[in-house]
């Protein structure tokens, strides 16, 4: 049974504030309700737009994909988005499966991702 | 067409062959006789002689390209190509039309050969595109396997309902990328109606409004079909009904029910995927097979809490109070924590019984299992301890926290209105306060403690928290 840990900071993008949240160790049905209540807060606090680091991230399951796409028509709908940088081969293998690499947007730096949001 | 090619090859293979060296032998011979140099070609002698040999050996050579154009023939024969005109004629050397008879013939065969490759390698481009498909396709079905494996695995070890629930629905979504879910299941305590257990990426403000009538014409035909159902082919039979329309509203896409004792115990609702894309066969089967692992799970946990909890208030039984604080208390010391314990009793309950029945004072009951529940942390345990007793274990925590907590209740429980015989009623409640290590090291002591202290409370005016 893995474990998450989330850490939060903030990058500006333009005159946009953009919310980074790491994630490491592993996203699974167990440790989902860790990561929804991170993204809960944050909706709390309208913030909107949102990139997730995956570089820590060793595992994903579809419960954990499950989260992200739980969340996505509430954020998008509130003028934000969800994505998604630094993805491990075995996660990003996921993603393509799964073919979330259709609904999310998936980029290689974080300094992309941000680019998009300015 | 050319007719008995091989032999005519081999004729002419011979006919070279054997001419040279005749006319070879011939020229060595006369060399020998007439005492000349071997090598000595066009010598003063014999000049004549060799010139006759040389132009004999160049009309010899003619067979040279007979040679060579009858398996060029013979190969365009046997690809079914033609010769010139078309009638097979062998070519005559010198003939004007030979060498762009020849190349035309190459050209029209490097252009059949060219239209050849062009469509074998579009076959070997679609192929590979099949083959990628293929692949991915497969790719899915190994990984769909994963996750039910992973599934089964998860939903086996827990009887936690809400665990249960937000796998299912959290795992179908992300294996399908479905924007929303909701899992109805059946509740025998409200009228066999099959509520919402639980939602994702959908906020449902009031759940009741949604609920389904198991005995509706709706349902019926869900347990009729037996599986996965496209919303839309329910349309047109059921445009008018209520439950279908509340489903309609929600924007369902998709319904799978779980099917045990021969009535519909849990239903899974799906919304559209975000791609927009509509569910294909092996889609549903999938979601079929989770709901039945989900549908299982979630009928054992609720067997299981219907065993630890009453019936009535929905709050742990004493059996399951006690065991569970044992294990309280074995943590508290492991880790050298406080631990506290309310006991709460209701006062004057006998005579509300007495007076306005015990349906009525079962009513009450439960409105103070609410407050106790809505009163205390989601660590917390409260039961109903027995009767009209309640009692709440609060692990991490210290005798001073738990006053207040004593306190908070007391006042809720105090201020809550409650309808008796359609008139407003208020009952108050006595608590007892205890806490590990300072009261008792054992369970027995902790609620011999607190119990003692209900009793102070109790003798000295009721309605009081006493922690001492």
């Amino acid at each position: 049974m893995g474990t998450l840990e989330i850490t939060q900071d903030a990058k500006t993008a333009g005159s946009k504030e953009i919310s980074i949240i790491h994630i490491t160790g592993s996203l699974d049905a167990h440790t989902a309700p860790q990561l929804d209540e991170t993204f809960s807060q944050l909706v709390q606090k309208k913030k909107f737009m949102l990139i997730i680091d995956f570089s820590r991230l060793d595992y994903i399951s579809s419960a954990g994909m499950g989260l992200f796409v739980g969340w996505i028509d509430n954020i998008r709908n509130n003028g934000g988005d969800i994505s998604m940088v630094h993805l491990k081969p075995n996660v990003l293998k996921v993603f393509q499966i799964l073919g979330f690499n259709r609904i999310f947007k998936i980029f290689d730096s974080e300094k992309e991702a941000l680019e998009t949001f300015s | 067409m050319i007719k008995n090619k091989k032999f005519l090859i081999v004729l002419q293979i011979i006919n070279l062959g054997t001419g040279t060296f005749v006319l070879v032998l011939a020229y060595f011979i006369v060399r020998i006789v007439f005492n000349a140099e071997l090598l000595a070609l066009f010598s003063r002698k014999l000049w004549i002689f060799d010139g006759v040999i040389i132009l004999l050996f160049l009309w010899n050579l003619r067979f040279l390209y007979v040679c060579i154009a009858k398996p060029f023939l013979s190969l365009m024969d046997y690809y079914g190509l033609q010769w010139g005109d078309g009638t097979g004629e062998s070519p005559s050397v010198g003939k004007e039309n030979l060498f762009s008879t020849l190349f035309s013939t190459i050209q029209k065969e490097m252009n059949k050969n060219r239209s050849d490759i062009q469509s074998y390698s579009q076959q070997v481009a679609l192929r590979a595109s099949m083959i990628r498909e293929l692949k991915q396709e497969y790719e899915k079905k190994v990984y769909d396997l994963f996750t039910l494996f992973d599934v089964a695995k998860e939903l086996n070890s827990t009887l936690n309902e809400r665990k249960i629930s937000q796998t299912m629905l959290l795992t179908c979504m992300g294996q399908m990328g479905i924007s929303f879910a909701l899992v109805y299941q059946l509740e025998e305590y409200l009228d066999f109606q099959l509520f919402i257990r639980d939602a994702r990426g959908i906020d449902i403000m009031n759940r009741e409004q949604y609920q389904l009538d198991i005995s509706g014409s709706f349902v019926k035909h869900l347990w009729s079909v037996g599986k996965g159902i496209l919303f839309q082919q329910l349309h047109k039979e059921f445009e008018n009904d209520h439950d279908f329309q509340k489903l309609q509203e929600l924007n369902v896409s998709l319904l799978i029910p779980f099917i045990d004792k021969k009535e519909i115990r849990v239903l899974l609702a799906v919304g559209p995927k975000v791609t927009g894309e509509s569910f294909n066969k092996d889609e549903i089967e999938f979601l079929s097979i989770m709901t039945n692992l989900g549908g299982l799970a979630l009928e054992n946990a609720k067997l299981y809490t219907m065993a630890i909890t009453d019936g009535l208030t929905k709050l742990y039984l004493q059996r399951y109070f006690i065991l569970k604080a044992e294990e309280e208390i074995k943590r508290s010391k492991r880790y050298k924590q406080s631990l506290s314990m309310l006991m709460i009793d209701v006062d004057n309950f006998k005579k509300i019984n007495d007076t306005y029945g015990h349906l009525e004072g079962n009513k009450i009951l439960v409105g103070i299992a609410e407050s106790l529940t809505k009163g205390t942390r989601d660590t917390d345990f409260p039961a109903r301890y027995g009767g009209e007793e309640f009692a709440i274990l609060m692990p991490m925590t210290e005798k001073d926290a738990a006053q207040i907590v004593a306190e908070r209740v007391r006042q809720m429980i105090e201020k809550k209105e409650f309808i008796i015989r359609e008139k407003p009623f208020h009952v108050t409640v006595s608590i007892g306060v205890a806490a590990y290590p300072a009261d008792g090291e054992t369970v027995n002591h902790i609620i011999d403690c607190a119990d003692s202290r209900l009793y102070k409370a109790k003798s000295s005016g009721k309605n009081r928290v006493k922690v001492a």
